[in-house]
């Protein structure tokens, strides 16, 4: 396990200690599990105040139509409705808050924690894709004045595992055939709202993007059933070999 | 000539938008001293609603020179071995990740006993010029040069990059055209002031209730229709910044959506129709307009919804899409796009300032 961020400058001497560490990383854990098991993107959430859960969350980006709502988001929102109800600043619990989740928050909600002035974020694997604690951008520990406070990083915690689930999640068969909707993909998302139908395809298309923000459609050929190993059509051009690559469910593992 | 067609015939116009480039407008986002009375001046005349114009924020790739690495080049002693050279040199030291390059150059200084050089290699590849893998009476004493390390996309790229060695290029219209500050014609900037006059109402709106003076409207470019417009209300809750609040009335639009506004009269939206088709998927094809840069949760909260194209008015200091980060156009995230500043920048940066007292 590695502690990342500056020892000092942010939350004074609060830290969680090992133990607590432990037993909250297993709650998320366990409510990862959960989700994997339900069909859910398997990432688990916890915000610990206290030796008390004072917010949790799951992605729900599916349901609210809002790609902003991953389980991070969702959980500062049960944060705040905690602090109202308790009449309490947000402010000073937060000053005491961790937060413990399963892979690497995301730009994002990397700045949506500094702007809750969270000091301490316990978190399990990498995300090589939009990680905001120094996978993609350090947004944990950059000079951002007018964006809250910086906070400490510890990484690596069970984070093998975590990876596993996420694995497991993106390798599934697809569960409903030609209506295979679960829009999130490794905190991405891929499109629905092509209406066309590729009978040679239960996926739907996927808009990939061509680096100048052009969309451009691309029908898998064939349903990557373990996008792991899963190889892509030989295929003529360097382009196409790209868009192939750049789908949805391979996003993660590649 | 630009003429002014938003103000009746009389009136005296000052901006004459498509002459002023991209620096200028930087400039003017700069807290010079110098430039207030300007302001102030243009105010008067009514005219100053026009005198902006929309710089593309652009990747560092594209606005910094290209990036020069050593190699290795020789001069060509006997003329008539050139084409030997060449294939040699191809089969042992290919330029594949630097197809741009010319292999062979002119001989630049005047009364050089030989008229060419020829590039060797990249000195990363190896840092001795004996390890050349071959000898050939034809070549002379090897020697160091600079070379640009990937093509250049701008003609300003090009010019700069062919002094070191000789470079080919691809012009990419559609960056030189925005690069001049001409990508928009009159019609389409009327379009963006309508959309961010409405992003400043927005503000203003959220202002009368004690929040920051920041607004944003989210656009379907096609329908020419604004489907959200949301204003900041980080009093209540500290993540629904302006554009937090448009991408939720967007998904509320869709049927979706988590938060209420009902305390909110400026944050509202206005489903598309339901015969459309494609239906609408989060804000995939839409234009935000914004009257300050996005922080950094805004700019990814952005990337996430697949937003088309981003217009701000005024730069911000922590912003994400220009001043610190270049989120639109980071390279290892799975969404790109373009963005402007600059738009109605001088009633943006009004807003900011009443702010401030």
């Amino acid at each position: 396990r590695t502690i990342m961020g500056p020892a000092d400058g942010c939350g004074e001497s609060f830290y969680p200690s090992d133990e607590e560490i432990q037993k909250w990383m297993d709650k998320a854990f366990d409510m990862a599990k959960d989700a994997l098991e339900n069909g859910e993107v398997p990432v688990g959430c916890l915000l610990i105040y206290n030796n008390e859960v004072i917010g949790k969350g799951r992605n729900e980006v599916n349901e609210t139509k809002n790609a902003t709502r991953h389980a991070e988001m969702v959980a500062l929102d049960e944060l705040r409705d905690w602090c109202k109800l308790k009449g309490l600043e947000i402010k000073t619990v937060c000053d005491k808050t961790v937060l413990y989740v399963t892979v690497e928050p995301c730009i994002m909600c990397a700045a949506a924690l500094r702007l809750f002035n969270l000091p301490v974020v316990v978190y399990g694997c990498r995300n090589d894709r939009f990680g905001g604690c120094g996978s993609v951008l350090d947004i944990s520990s950059a000079h951002l004045p007018q964006t809250g406070t910086i906070f400490k990083c510890v990484a690596g915690h069970r984070a093998e595992e975590a990876v596993e689930m996420l694995k497991t999640f993106y390798k599934q068969e697809n569960p409903n055939g030609n209506t295979f909707d679960s829009t999130y993909c490794s905190y991405g998302l891929i499109s629905t709202s092509c209406t066309q139908t590729h009978s040679h395809s239960p996926w739907p298309p996927v808009h990939v993007f061509s680096g100048r923000g052009k969309p451009m459609q691309t029908p898998h050929r064939k349903a990557p059933s373990r996008c792991r190993t899963w190889d892509p059509p030989a295929v003529k051009h360097k382009r196409h070999r790209a868009a192939t690559y750049g789908i949805c469910c391979c996003i993660w593992l590649l | 000539m630009f003429t002014c067609q938003f103000w009746g015939p009389g009136q005296k116009c000052l901006g004459t938008p498509a002459l002023e480039g991209p620096q200028t407008s930087m400039l003017a986002m700069e807290d010079d001293p110098g430039l207030v009375p300007e302001r102030k001046r243009w105010k008067g005349s009514g005219c100053d609603i026009d005198s902006w114009d929309a710089s593309p924020v652009l990747s560092d790739e594209i606005s910094q020179d290209v990036e020069l690495i050593d190699a290795f080049a020789a001069p060509i002693l006997d003329k008539k071995r050139t084409s030997k050279l060449v294939q040699t040199l191809n089969t042992l030291h290919p330029l594949t990740d630097r197809t741009h390059l010319k292999r062979v150059r002119p001989c630049k200084t005047k009364g050089s006993p030989h008229a060419l050089e020829i590039l060797l290699f990249p000195i990363d590849d190896a840092k001795d010029p004996e390890a050349l893998g071959f000898s050939d009476p034809g070549l002379g004493r090897p020697f160091v040069v600079k070379i640009p390390s990937r093509p250049p996309l701008t003609r300003t790229q090009f010019e700069s990059a062919s002094k070191h060695w000789p470079t080919s290029f691809h012009e990419d219209k559609q960056v030189t055209v925005a690069l001049r500050g001409e990508l928009f014609d009159a019609k389409q900037k009327a379009k963006m002031r309508n959309y961010m006059m409405s992003a400043i109402d927005a503000a203003n709106e959220g202002k009368k209730q004690n929040m920051e003076a920041v607004g944003a409207v989210i656009v379907d470019p096609n329908l020419d229709k604004i489907i959200a417009t949301g204003h900041d209300c980080r009093k209540n809750h500290p993540l629904q910044h302006a554009v937090m609040t448009c991408i939720d009335l967007v998904a509320r639009s869709q049927g979706g959506g988590c938060y209420s506004y009902g305390k909110h009269p400026g944050c509202k939206f206005d489903p598309p129709d339901s015969d459309i088709v494609p239906q609408p998927y989060i804000c995939t094809g839409y234009d935000l307009y914004v009257t300050r840069e996005p922080c950094v949760l805004c700019a990814m909260a952005l990337v996430h919804s697949r937003i088309g194209r981003v217009f701000y008015g005024t730069g911000s200091g922590d912003g994400a899409l220009g001043t610190k980060f270049k989120i639109h156009a980071q390279k290892d995230l799975n969404h790109r796009f373009d963005v402007f500043k600059g738009v109605l920048a001088e009633q943006c940066k009004d807003l900011e300032q009443w702010e401030r007292k």
